[in-house]
């Protein structure tokens, strides 16, 4: 199969990867709003509701985007590099069936 | 060891239009390295090296700034010892990433190593076949590897500097302020908050740049994958012309 058709095999680790790296783009930019309302809080220049609603943006965006981030990095841990070994894993069994098949004839032929 | 072509291989035109012994649709004559593979060569043990250093430093600084927590909250704490640890955490996170990046860049460029072997063996296997060695055209996975490798590389430079001026910036605060910010003056407001905000998005750059780094390792295995591939496709194809 030629690498410049689409090969389906080597697809699904990229998209693996892909989706972990988009996963941990938007628990950034929910670290970045967090850390905005953060900044806002020192010192608090609004009214107390105001450091209220940053404290809590602050705390709550912290709280679930952290996590996000080292689920977006356990996707390219978990699924993308063991995929891609895998495939590595499958593309040296075909090596081995072509050496097996082939190497007899080209050891006869170089003789 | 002989360089001849092999009599009975069909010749065919290259990935990249020159003619070549080989009717393979990616296959180019075979060449040596290029920037990104004697980078690689080059590079991929002082990288794990300097990271691994990095790690241990960053545990040095950790065991550090628990020790000054503990001294401030213990019987005789002063409050040197708070400000030492505020400031010691940021250096931790700075230090344990940085080192973290330049072990998976060094574990990608260990990989280019792999890819380059490979190549390298396919060379000689063919050769020594009498065949004219080809090798894979690099595929759009290879020519990405090393951009978005470094890419994620400089994302966690970036991110260590951030960290170490979020260091500094602590370490400036006074340390009554430190102790009770209701206390600060507008300068040291500013500097708490500057720190405060960075703590909440730099850990989000720090993983954006270990998931670009990651991203790079998956590319390499991808190109391992269809350079063994290729290699099989190779040897059944000069096993026909015999």
């Amino acid at each position: 199969m030629s690498s410049r058709q689409p090969d389906p095999s080597t697809r699904g680790p990229l998209v693996a990867a892909g989706v972990g790296v988009m996963v941990t783009m938007v628990a950034l930019v929910a670290l970045v709003v967090a850390g905005v309302a953060a900044a806002d809080l020192f010192p608090a220049t609004g009214s107390a509701a105001d450091a209220a609603s940053d404290r809590g943006v602050w705390m709550a965006t912290q709280a679930w985007a952290n996590p996000a981030g080292l689920a977006g990095l356990a996707v390219l841990f978990a699924v993308a590099i063991p995929y891609a070994l895998s495939n590595i894993r499958s593309s040296i069994g075909q090596r081995r069936d072509a050496m097996v098949t082939s190497l007899p004839a080209l050891i006869k032929g170089t003789n | 060891m002989t360089t001849t072509v092999h009599p009975n291989t069909t010749t065919g035109s290259g990935a990249n239009g020159t003619s070549i012994a080989s009717p393979l649709p990616d296959a180019v004559a075979a060449k040596g390295d290029d920037w990104a593979q004697s980078l690689a060569r080059l590079m991929a043990w002082p990288l794990l090296a300097m990271g691994s250093m990095a790690v241990l430093t960053g545990l040095g600084t950790g065991i550090a700034g628990g020790v000054s927590f503990g001294d401030a909250f213990s019987p005789t704490a002063e409050l040197a010892d708070l400000g030492r640890a505020e400031a010691l955490v940021q250096v931790t996170g700075a230090f344990l990433f940085l080192g973290m990046g330049l072990i998976l860049g060094g574990i990608t460029m260990t990989l280019v190593n792999v890819v380059r072997s490979l190549r390298d063996a396919g060379r000689d296997v063919q050769q020594s076949l009498g065949a004219q060695p080809v090798q894979l055209d690099k595929p759009l996975s290879g020519k990405l590897t090393p951009h978005v490798m470094l890419m994620g590389v400089m994302v966690e430079v970036a991110a260590f500097v951030i960290g170490i001026i979020a260091a500094t910036t602590i370490g400036d605060v006074s340390l009554t302020a430190l102790a009770d910010p209701s206390t600060a003056g507008p300068g040291d407001l500013a500097d708490i908050g500057f720190v405060r905000a960075a703590s909440a998005w730099l850990p989000g750059l720090r993983l954006v740049g270990l998931a670009l780094i990651l991203t790079s390792v998956v590319l390499t295995l991808t190109t391992i994958q269809k350079a063994i591939r290729f290699q099989g496709q190779r040897v059944t194809e000069l096993a026909r012309g015999v």
